[in-house]
């Protein structure tokens, strides 16, 4: 089992709730695995997840992008073998990357190791930190069926995201990867990552009144 | 990535421990008859890779963690420079006491000294692979980082052995020709490696499409993608030409240009310590630039990168 997360790239409108939630359902006060030590002051405080703001083209042929990006819960993990008292881990029964706070030394060896900079560094306690896929969510089973996602999942509003299990054929994320042709980011580096990413479509072509008119008379005439 | 002291002070005296136990063994092995200066070469290694190791400790900013270090022989290269330099600097300090405490006609010496030197090599290879094996790190995935290493570690056990034999007043015969040598090979790696690390940073873009399927495109900041990156340790800033441009040029005038002035021109006591300081600060701005200048594969998702015009339009 690899558990994961679909982004459908049409559908996400870089609203961050994603990352708003994430974040609301990662802190806890002080102790809180996400720090959030100045929340009114510290825009560049850690993120387990971070929309990118992606723009293409010039004006007036230009589109923008959003891009969620946290945890990879990549197949073949570089964080993990990497670490020296083997705090980072990947769970054999649904794939997840963890960390034990208990066993990290705070080397941030992890950190050099993973392509996708999305683990962080917490200053405080020493240790470093990511996205855990919610696994206290997924995993609580005193939650309703429905509500056992990561919080990202849950709050999105548009259905971007799709949570499930990419080693079963015929789970939702398996087809969507599928049937929409999902990529991974920086496929070159050889991690394998479970996250995958539904492409854009094409611009729809924008074709004038003139021609439709100049159409229209053609097939007139 | 930012580049930290304790990681400085560890790749740096832990280099120069080993270059300055081997040097010390191939003396011992050519019969030079270099006594007190092996056991002063030894001696200096003993004091500076304990505090290339002690100065680790300070890289872990969670010491509880710390008796777990040695759990991940197996795949996690952290793990292994734990063990060869602990296993390096245990049979150095045998070494030492060896010289201070057995008859020299034993062997018992020379054959520690040359177990000492395998080792540190080993532990020096160990410590390289660690940086070379780092696909994301594309600065540093490559061999010449072990090379190096490697390159760094034994200038700067000939330099300090260089300084050792003039306060000592004694004048090992090819010492001075190996530091030639060394200083032409450190040269050729060195810019090498500065060219990868260009390659690596010119390759890493978000207008040539690294990271996304579509390309090109720019990453807008969006409020929590603006430096200084206070909790993602492995980017950093990227430099400035002139701060590349004075980082590199201090690195040139203090590994090359004034030790080779010193050599050509200078001789005594004052000349060869001149030397062997200018050339430790010149690899300690080279291990700075090692750490400041390298592009990990997380840049591009990162809004600080330059508009950069097109290098071949003429």
């Amino acid at each position: 089992m690899q558990l994961t997360i679909i982004t459908d790239l049409n559908k996400c409108v870089g609203c961050k709730s994603c990352q708003v939630s994430c974040k609301e359902h990662n802190t806890s006060g002080e102790f809180g695995p996400v720090p959030d030590h100045e929340p009114y002051r510290e825009v560049d405080g850690m993120w387990w997840n971070r929309v990118l703001s992606v723009e293409a083209g010039e004006y007036p042929e230009a589109s923008v992008m959003y891009l969620p990006k946290a945890c990879m819960h990549c197949y073949d993990a570089p964080c993990v073998p990497v670490c020296p008292t083997g705090a980072s881990y990947k769970r054999a029964d649904n794939g997840v990357v963890l960390i034990d706070y208990d066993a990290c030394i705070g080397c941030q060896l992890c950190m050099w190791a993973c392509p996708y900079g999305v683990r962080e560094f917490d200053e405080h306690e020493g240790v470093v930190k990511k996205c855990t896929l919610c696994i206290d969510r997924i995993e609580d089973e005193t939650l309703p069926e429905h509500e056992r996602q990561p919080a990202c999942v849950q709050s999105c509003p548009t259905h971007a995201r799709t949570f499930g299990d990419l080693d079963d054929p015929a789970s939702e994320v398996s087809k969507l990867v599928a049937q929409r042709q999902g990529f991974t980011l920086l496929p070159e580096l050889g991690a394998r990552p479970s996250v995958h990413y539904l492409p854009k479509r094409p611009m729809p072509h924008s074709i004038s009144n003139n021609e439709i008119e100049r159409v229209l008379e053609a097939s007139e005439s | 990535m930012k580049p930290t002291w304790p990681l400085l002070a560890l790749t740096l005296l832990q280099g120069l421990s080993v270059g300055l136990a081997g040097i010390a063994a191939v003396l011992l092995v050519m019969g030079h008859q270099q006594g007190p200066m092996v056991f002063a070469d030894q001696s200096v290694a003993l004091v500076t890779g304990g505090i290339g190791g002690l100065s680790s400790i300070f890289h872990m900013h969670r010491l509880a963690g710390a008796k777990y270090v040695l759990r991940q022989l197996k795949t996690s290269w952290l793990s292994r420079e734990a063990l060869s330099t602990g296993v390096y600097m245990l049979m150095v300090a045998l070494t030492v006491l060896a010289h201070l405490l057995a008859p020299p006609a034993t062997g018992l010496w020379q054959v520690l000294s040359v177990l000492a030197a395998i080792l540190g090599i080993a532990a020096v290879y160990i410590t390289s692979m660690l940086y070379a094996t780092i696909r994301a790190m594309r600065s540093w995935h490559s061999p010449l980082t072990v090379l190096v290493f490697f390159g760094a570690s034994a200038l700067s056990g000939e330099l300090w052995a260089w300084a050792i034999a003039g306060i000592m007043h004694r004048s090992p015969r090819g010492l001075e020709g190996a530091l030639w040598v060394l200083l032409t090979i450190m040269a050729v790696l060195k810019a090498l490696q500065v060219r990868n690390f260009r390659e690596a940073e010119h390759t890493v873009m978000s207008s040539t499409g690294t990271g996304l399927a579509q390309k090109p495109y720019r990453v807008m900041d969006t409020g929590t993608t603006k430096p200084p990156y206070r909790h993602q340790t492995q980017i950093w800033p990227m430099l400035t030409s002139t701060q590349k441009f004075g980082g590199y040029g201090a690195m040139a005038a203090g590994i090359w240009i004034i030790p080779v002035i010193t050599l050509l021109t200078g001789s005594g006591l004052m000349a060869d310590l001149f030397t062997a300081v200018a050339g430790s600060l010149g690899l300690i701005v080279e291990r700075w630039m090692f750490f400041g200048d390298a592009t990990h594969s997380s840049r591009v998702w990162f809004a600080d990168e330059p508009k950069r015009s097109s290098q071949v339009v003429r």
